[in-house]
């Protein structure tokens, strides 16, 4: 071998090197890419890196074989002589790879004939060089490999035609077949030849010949063959069943011959495939190779064609003779039910597990929806407070109507930190309870939730971290009005909910933090849940289903407790109310409502509330001048969101507030913005708080709930406001202060003069 | 064994306003505290003090060390140690002024100076302390801080005390309605109503007392009241129903009397009762030689051989019996205090001991025999004579709200109001009693007095105004004969005793 050969190959290893699998991921090379074509560079390179060299050798997949086969034919047809010159670092490559895969037994028929061209023409090249020894053994080889590989006799030199030629004769014999069936399948030593086209050549020796054809008997024969002599063979196939061939849509279906397995197809239909009938709609591609079932004996079999997700199919096969049965393409058609929505307003969004869906009929006010069998989560969208969410599961063939019923929406946004099983156990409960939760749809956003939640700087970390800077009562670290703005833009619903385990080892319980989307107060609420204990989740669930009542039953009377009387008695008759019209006084004893005694002022409270407003009740009275009956009609008070209760979730109320407010009547509206500035104000949102308040307009009324109430709750929310605002205040307090009969939260409520004059006296008015 | 209930107590004390402190950022720090609060319930008060303070002079930083510190100041208090447990506060307030331990230092400071107070201008500084609180530790950046929650209602009790109702009413109102409900609401409402009435505005403090009386437990959460404050709660509009709404009604503000207690208690010369605002009684009895403390449901719960020369009282939830020689109290085997004669240089023992009251700094009001003076002892047992001028004939003593003295003179019939600089005397009411021999008032400063004379039992107003009059028949089959002592609870409920009546009167 030359330098400059010598050299050529090495550079081409090296390259080899840099781009095996185990190179650094620069000098790797994608599958399917054209390879790089090695760069010659004249350097030496010492023994020690040549002979660590073969271990490294890539391994190619067949494709990028054939392709590096194909450019290395370019450059050595090329008339550039300096590209022939290029293309021997390329075949000297191919040959180092194969050889191995051959030795083991891996190579195919068909790289088996491209290293035999490539001994070929590298022997062409070599003796262009003029290095006869290798050419010799080049050829040799490539005789040994594919007996009927040959040069391109057009191009390369007589000189070197000849020396093959006289190889042949030293190395090869030829083989006649005379076959019946003529197609049967010839092997040689295991290597199929194509017997139909002419003498098959073989290497000189003892040979073993199968012939095969399916449902035919195999004939196996060994042979000792002479070089340059010719044998001729004649064989006839002992036919022994019958076959059935066919191919499927798609691959991969399992194929089972009277309930026997008889193999799952594969593989794509060959060139010239043509689906014909019903299947003619599908292209070739979608179908399998051939399936070819031998053994297959006359009578009625059953074949029975099955893949997961599509419907199966069965066919009964007369087989009348020991013949070939092919079968037309069999197309298996998708498992799959139809979602049909009613009542479906127009413009929603439908959601299928998160994702979502054109419906097969848009516009339709009855939209279609084709899917495979299987459990869905099915969401209708039509804003944060139109909203439906359903779980469900469609079967295959199946129609199923869905009735839209929008309702707010509930946003999961899953939870948060704790080891994997309690998040499971968590997620899969709070689901569970919510989604049961009445008048809410629950929605799962957990996905886009903990993505907005991430983006605002909120994780299981900065909420335990919180939860205990509450604990000390120290302001939060989070700007909640961020994280309200971030999950409004991410997800739809009217009500947040997101979990989160108190530990990610071993969790005891989770806080839920639930909280409304804007404008309602960005502060959220917090629920400590005991993990596990249902009852817990039971009241959670609670939480969600109570109803904000904008009206109450009214007395009109203030009754007390006292140690020194077994009913509870009257101390204050408002003017003007049932009570005053029932002719209750102070003194007065109320023993029962209804024929039901009452020993307390809250069984009493409890009776009325259970009535209706503008019910009639009999009052049990007993008076200083004797026991009497007293027939009071129920009024009806405004009901405000009573002082702070440790069931009320105030971010839930504020919603249902943001729903009422659609469709209240106009005469109580205003108690609905009142119920709102007070949640706000609850909120510590003082600002927004008062600029609610300001804007109320409530009814002058000398006695109860109205506009007295509101400058008492905003003379409270100015004086929290800053200093600014404390003339506005003290105005505010001052015409508070007016009305004796003002009340709080209820026309029996809390009295707001007193109140109102104490503020005032504090704020040194 | 005394000293680790006491370092136990105060543990409740500071942490009590706080929550349990962050974890430490060094494990080194981390273990002093530890070792701290081990030594501090073993009861070794002074060696985790010193812990502590290796604390914060080792690990200043450390989130550790203004709790560290905080409790330092309560360890120096429950010593007595008010100069260094000052000091403690101060450094917390200066060093670490952003802490939530410095709030509950403003806190512990003001309950300092409430404690060492001996004037109203010492009270009017404590109510300034903390009154600070909510000005230094606001909701905009402590939304949920009990102790300021705490600052308000002791501001507002303070008010009371001092007589400003209605800012009062403010401070309690803000504790209730501008702050997150939580476990100290219940005894806002409590006292905000209480102010309500000193406003004169009993029928808004009903209602608030009649919200908390009726408030559900609840069965998750944090509840915002204790069944004390409810009770309480049941208590005043109890008192409200027999004094305001009887009245209101045309009624009497009795419509009964009965034997008490009913548990079948017999007594044989029943000659003193004193009770407690939740309705216990004290009585004693000069034949049986025996107090008996009896519970608000008439059972009697104790009984103590003890030979009585006065009228009983209570102090601070706690009874006392007055003897010839001093105040004893008589179930827990405490030494009684002795008195000296208020006579300058001569170190006689005060004899015959007719009536004693605690005041409000901690001092004793004391009426004694051959004594026509009211006798006030301070820390010492040296004693002052006041009320000299009036040359009374001091029989009984009573406390308003206020905490000022009333005294029952059987020599001018009148009952007398001891000013606040000691020395003015103001002439309350004055009645036609032949032998008045007892004085009470209620939460309302109703004023009741009895006359033995007259065997009758009178009730006025805080204006001196004549509300009702018993006696000496007061139904019931009961007839005073030799009236000696009476007493009023929390619920408005009147006891008499009579030396000639088995029993103790209860009028209702």
């Amino acid at each position: 071998m030359s330098n400059r050969c010598q050299n050529i190959l090495l550079c081409l290893l090296l390259a080899a090197v840099a781009t095996s699998p185990g190179a650094s991921a620069q000098g790797q090379t994608g599958a399917g890419q054209a390879r790089p074509l090695p760069q010659v560079v004249e350097e030496d390179l010492d023994d020690a890196g040549l002979e660590a060299l073969p271990a490294n050798l890539p391994v190619l997949e067949e494709a990028q074989v054939l392709e590096q086969f194909a450019e290395a034919e370019r450059l050595f047809n090329s008339p550039d002589t300096a590209d022939q010159d290029t293309s021997l670092p390329l075949f000297g490559q191919l040959v180092e790879i194969l050889e191995p895969q051959l030795a083991a037994g891996q190579l195919s028929d068909d790289l088996r004939r491209v290293l035999a061209r490539s001994l070929a023409y590298r022997a062409q090249v070599h003796f262009n060089f003029g290095e006869v020894e290798l050419v010799d053994s080049g050829l040799r080889r490539m005789l040994e490999i594919d007996p009927g590989a040959d040069l391109d006799r057009s191009r390369a030199s007589p000189k070197l035609v000849d020396q093959l030629d006289s190889l042949r004769r030293r190395m090869l014999g030829e083989l006649d077949f005379i076959l019946e069936p003529p197609d049967a399948e010839v092997r040689v030593d295991g290597r199929t030849v194509d017997a139909l086209a002419g003498p098959v050549a073989v290497l000189a020796g003892q040979r073993l010949i199968e012939v095969t054809l399916p449902g035919y008997q195999k004939v196996e024969r060994p042979l000792e063959v002479e070089a340059d002599g010719r044998i001729s063979l004649e064989l006839s196939l002992e036919r022994t069943s019958a076959v059935i061939r066919l191919f499927t849509r798609p691959a991969g279906t399992r194929v089972t011959l009277d309930g026997a397995v008889r193999g799952v197809t594969e593989g794509i239909a060959p060139e010239g495939f043509l689906p014909q009938g019903p299947a003619a709609v599908y292209r070739r591609e979608d179908f399998s190779a051939e399936m070819i079932l031998e053994g297959v004996l006359p009578g009625l079999v059953l074949l029975e064609v099955s893949k997961d997700g599509y419907r199966p199919q069965r066919f009964e096969l007369q087989i009348e003779d020991l013949l070939d049965f092919p079968m037309p393409p069999i197309v298996l058609e998708e498992e799959s039910g139809s979602l049909v929505f009613k009542d479906f307003p127009a413009g929603a969004e439908i959601r299928i597990d998160g994702q979502p869906r054109r419906p097969d009929n848009p516009g339709s006010s009855r939209p279609q929806l084709k899917l495979p069998p299987g459990a869905y989560h099915v969401t209708v969208n039509a804003g944060p407070s139109k909203m439906f969410s359903t779980q469900l599961r469609l079967a295959d063939r199946q129609t199923m109507e869905i009735d839209v019923r929008l309702q707010p929406g509930l946003a999961f946004l899953g939870v948060l930190g704790g080891d994997p099983n309690t998040a499971r156990d968590l997620d899969q409960s709070l689901r569970l309870a919510l989604g049961d939760a009445g008048k809410w749809s629950l929605i799962n956003f957990a996905a886009r939730g903990a993505k907005a939640l991430a983006e605002a700087g909120v994780s299981a970390e900065t909420l335990r971290t919180v939860e205990e800077q509450a604990a000390g009562g120290a302001r939060s670290a989070i700007e909640w009005q961020r994280v309200q703005q971030a999950v409004d833009a991410a997800v739809e619903g009217l009500v947040y909910v997101v979990a989160v385990p108190n530990n990610d080892l071993v969790a005891t319980h989770a806080s839920i933090w639930i909280w409304p989307r804007a404008p309602g107060p960005a502060a959220p609420d917090r629920i400590r849940l005991p993990l596990g204990d249902p009852a817990a989740l039971e009241a959670l669930k609670k939480s969600f289903s109570r109803t904000v009542h904008l009206r109450r039953s009214w007395v009109g009377a203030l009754l007390i407790d006292t140690d020194g009387a077994p009913h509870p008695m009257v101390v204050d008759v408002t003017p003007a109310s049932p009570a005053e019209a029932a002719g209750l006084a102070p003194g007065d004893l109320i023993a029962g409502v209804a024929g039901v005694p009452v020993t307390s002022r809250a069984a009493f409270d409890e009776r009325i509330a259970a009535a209706e407003i503008g019910e009639i009740l009999e009052l049990g009275v007993q008076a200083a001048s004797g026991p009497r009956t007293a027939k009071i009609q129920l009024g009806a008070s405004p009901d405000l969101l009573a002082s702070r209760r440790a069931d009320l979730l105030e971010s839930v109320a504020y919603s249902e507030l943001v729903l009422l407010a659609e469709k209240v009547a106009v005469e109580d509206a205003w108690i609905v913005e009142l119920d709102q500035a007070l949640i706000l104000l609850r909120a510590s949102e003082w600002r927004l708080a008062a600029s609610r308040l300001n804007s109320i307009r409530a009814p002058q009324t000398s006695h109860g709930v109205g506009q007295a109430t509101v400058d008492y709750l905003l003379g409270i929310a100015l004086s929290a406001a800053g200093p600014d605002f404390r003339e506005g205040a003290r105005q505010s307090y001052e015409k508070a202060a007016q009305l004796d009969g003002a009340r709080l939260f209820h026309n029996d409520g809390a009295f707001i003069a007193p109140r109102a004059r104490a503020r005032l006296k504090a704020l040194g008015g | 064994m005394h000293r680790a209930f006491v370092f136990s107590s105060l543990t409740l004390l500071c942490w009590a306003l706080l929550p349990a402190p962050a974890a430490s950022q060094d494990p080194a720090a981390e273990r002093l505290y530890a070792e701290a609060r081990r030594l501090l319930q073993s009861g070794d008060g002074n060696a985790a003090r010193e812990e502590l303070q290796l604390l914060v002079q080792q690990f200043p930083q450390d989130r550790l060390a203004p709790r560290a510190l905080l409790q330092v100041a309560e360890i120096y208090h429950a010593l007595g140690d008010l100069q260094a447990t000052r000091q403690a506060l101060e450094k917390l307030r200066s060093d670490y002024g952003r802490s939530l331990e410095s709030a509950a230092a403003f806190v512990q400071q003001a309950e300092i100076e409430v404690q060492e107070a001996r004037r109203l201008a010492d009270l009017e500084a404590a109510r300034a302390t903390f009154r600070r609180v909510p000005l230094l530790y606001g909701r905009e950046s402590y939304p949920d801080l009990e102790a300021r929650v705490r600052a308000r209602i002791r501001a507002g009790e303070l008010g009371l005390q001092l007589g400003d109702d209605e800012n009062a009413v403010a401070e309690f109102l803000a504790a209730v309605e501008d702050e997150p409900a939580g476990r100290f609401t219940g005894r806002a409402r409590l006292l905000l109503a209480t102010a309500l009435t000193r406003c004169g505005e009993w029928v808004a403090a009903a209602e608030v007392l009649q919200r908390l009386a009726s408030e559900a437990v609840p069965t998750g959460g944090q509840p915002t009241s204790t069944a004390a404050d409810r009770e309480s709660a049941v208590r005043l509009l109890s008192l409200l129903h027999r004094r305001l709404v009887r009245q209101r009604s045309g009624l009497t503000p009795w419509l009964a009397a009965s034997r008490y207690p009913a548990s079948g208690l017999q007594l044989k010369e029943p000659t003193g009762v004193a009770a407690a605002e939740d309705g216990r009684l004290l009585i004693s009895d000069r034949r049986l030689k025996t107090v008996f403390l009896v519970g608000a449901d008439g059972q009697v719960l104790q009984r103590a051989a003890v030979e009585t020369s006065g009228h009983p009282g209570w102090s601070a939830g706690a009874p006392y019996v007055v003897t010839n020689l001093g105040i004893s109290a008589p179930f827990d085997g405490l030494a009684s205090p002795r008195f000296l004669e208020p006579r300058p240089g001569k170190e006689k023992p005060l004899k015959g001991l007719q009536a004693a009251e605690r005041g409000r700094f901690d001092d004793w009001f004391i009426i004694a025999r051959n004594w026509k003076s009211l006798l006030s002892y301070e820390s010492s047992r040296q004693g002052q004579a006041l009320m000299a001028a009036n040359r009374p004939e001091p029989v009984d003593l009573a406390q308003d709200h206020l905490r000022r003295i009333y005294v029952l003179d059987s020599a001018s019939k009148q009952v007398l109001r001891l000013g606040v600089d000691r020395r003015q005397v103001d002439v309350v009411l004055k009645g036609g009693w032949k032998r008045p021999v007892a004085l009470a008032l209620d939460a309302l400063g109703n004023i009741y007095v009895l006359d033995r004379g007259n065997r009758t039992v009178e009730m006025f107003n805080a204006a001196g105004k004549r509300l009702a009059r018993l006696g000496p028949s007061l139904g019931g089959g009961i007839e005073l004969r030799r009236p000696v002592d009476l007493a009023v609870d929390g619920s408005g409920r009147v006891f008499i005793a009579d030396t000639d009546l088995p029993f103790v009167v209860l009028l209702d």
